[in-house]
């Protein structure tokens, strides 16, 4: 509303009070006597006419706009002070330049700082959200999908025989052919299928002492090493016979985990038909039974058929019969004391 | 106020340009702090620094005209301001600055004083000597450039009441302006 309108409405007020429809007889008085008091006339006073006209200059001064000639002076004086309160910034006033550019220079992208914003389609790929590391990113995470997938596939017993063997030995999963397990016990517990007399390759590395590994693999070469090393030594008479597939079956799990130290008690407790092994160590491992052998396997000794074998564990044995410190293969068990040494020594 | 410009500058601003930011920085940054010493006497450096640091965070994701981004920092100084006069409340302390130390120290000059008179200080001054409510009304219309309806939504009051209040405020200062003595202190 400009000034001139707003005082052309304001000086006309008088004629056509209140905006209200003017009266078809030309009366603009009250329409009864009990008419509301919005419809009487109303008639502006000089101070009201005055009250408006400074609301108006009012609202001029608010907005920036400078007043009319006819303003009070007072009102006039104030149109400079008001343009000095939006003035030019003072010296002090921007003295926190410095800390707010810091601020926004930390908190903008530096590709956006220098102008080399990136196409909006590189944001949606999720790849290019990982960042400058992306590729090493995508290889952990496909390399870890390997592991887990080889993983899960070993404990499934589906990898190829050579790999499954692999993963037999190292992360205990089922061996080659053991697809089945016993309830109950240890999770490979199949004497049946070391009884066929195939060398089992998982007994190759489970060797205690590096360097013995090729003698696994040469029967000959455990019998004589193992007879000359390991003189017969006193065994309780009272240890049952193993029978043959026990015993080559209860011999692996003592060559998989069983510490260095752990293989001497095998010797105080093999009976004395076992002197015909050759290793003194494969005497206990045929006095325990297919149970205790299968959970013993992972070097965990079974409590149960490992208790006949506990009283001869506590007679201390000299160091050297610990496999492969004397220079006896280790591996000699590895063909399994039951059928091939049983065919030799006896 | 930046004008026509100013949507072209807060594109830039928001892509990062410094020299843009740096020209809005420069274009509120004194109508801010003035504001502040108002609301926020004794704080409004330290105040407007937080605005800043808000505005600046939340400066990608703004969306508007220049009007718009002028009610945006003002509502966000006057919350910071409110954080500070409630920190203060339980901080009481008593500035050198605001014990009028200084005035009595030196007598005013003449031309001093002319010059205040026709001052920002001298503007300031009479516009604190207001009701706050008032003296705040009149700073964001006059001083921040914003329209009844936007004051009105900052201060969380009526437009009418706000034209009332800002209305009242000028009356007050043109008597003040009238009395010399009232404008300087």
């Amino acid at each position: 509303m400009s000034w001139r309108s707003a005082r052309h409405r304001a000086a006309s007020s008088p004629e056509r009070p209140g905006g209200y429809p003017r009266q078809p007889n030309g009366c603009n008085g009250a329409s009864g006597p009990d008419a509301p008091p919005r419809e009487m006339p109303r008639f502006y006073r000089q101070d009201q006419l005055s009250s408006a006209l400074d609301e108006l200059i009012l609202d001029l001064l608010l907005d920036g706009a400078s007043p009319p000639p006819e303003a009070p002076p007072e009102m006039a004086a104030m149109l400079p002070m008001l343009a000095d309160l939006s003035g030019p910034a003072e010296p002090g006033e921007l003295a926190i330049e410095a800390a707010v550019l810091s601020r926004f220079r930390s908190r903008v992208r530096p590709a956006r700082i220098s102008g080399t914003t990136p196409p909006l389609s590189r944001r949606t790929s999720p790849w290019h959200r990982l960042g400058p590391h992306s590729p090493r990113v995508a290889a952990g995470l496909a390399a870890a999908a390997i592991v887990l997938g080889g993983t899960a596939a070993a404990y499934a017993g589906a990898l190829p025989p050579r790999l499954q063997e692999f993963a037999h030995r190292t992360i205990d999963a089922p061996a080659a052919g053991h697809t089945s397990r016993q309830p109950g016990h240890g999770p490979r517990h199949q004497p049946g299928i070391t009884q066929t007399g195939s060398p089992s390759r998982r007994h190759a590395p489970q060797s205690a002492t590096p360097g013995t590994a090729n003698d696994h693999t040469r029967p000959g070469s455990h019998v004589g090493t193992g007879a000359a090393t390991h003189p017969a030594e006193p065994r309780p008479s009272a240890e049952p016979s193993p029978q043959p597939g026990q015993a080559r079956h209860s011999g692996q799990p003592s060559h998989t985990s069983r510490p260095p130290q752990a293989s001497q008690p095998p010797h105080t407790s093999r009976p004395p038909q076992a002197s015909r092994s050759p290793h003194p160590s494969d005497g206990p491992r045929q006095s325990l039974s297919p149970q205790a052998s299968g959970q013993a396997r992972g070097g965990q000794p079974s409590g149960e058929p490992a208790t006949p074998a506990k009283p001869p564990r506590a007679k201390p044995q000299p160091r050297s019969s610990r496999p492969g410190k004397a220079g006896r293969p280790a591996s000699d068990h590895s063909q399994g004391p039951g059928v091939q040494e049983e065919g030799k020594f006896s | 106020m930046i004008g026509a410009a100013f949507a072209a500058t807060l594109a830039k601003a928001q892509d990062g340009d410094e020299a843009a930011f740096t020209c809005i920085f420069r274009d509120v940054q004194p109508v801010l702090v003035r504001y502040l010493r108002v609301i926020a006497p004794g704080a409004a450096d330290d105040v407007a620094g937080d605005t800043w640091v808000h505005v600046v965070d939340g400066l990608t994701g703004f969306r508007g005209d220049e009007a718009a981004f002028r009610a945006w920092l003002f509502t966000i100084a006057r919350h910071r301001a409110a954080d500070r006069g409630r920190w203060r409340s339980r901080h009481p302390t008593v500035a050198l600055d605001d014990s009028g130390a200084a005035d009595r120290l030196t007598a005013p000059d003449a031309a001093d004083v002319a010059l205040e008179r026709i001052g920002t200080r001298a503007a300031l001054a009479a516009v604190a000597r207001l009701p706050p409510e008032q003296a705040e009304i009149v700073m964001l219309r006059v001083v921040a450039g914003l329209d009844t309806r936007q004051v009105a939504r900052i201060i969380g009051k009526s437009p009418g009441a706000v034209r009332v209040a800002a209305h009242r405020g000028l009356r007050r200062l043109a008597s003040l302006v009238g009395d010399s003595t009232g404008v300087i202190t």
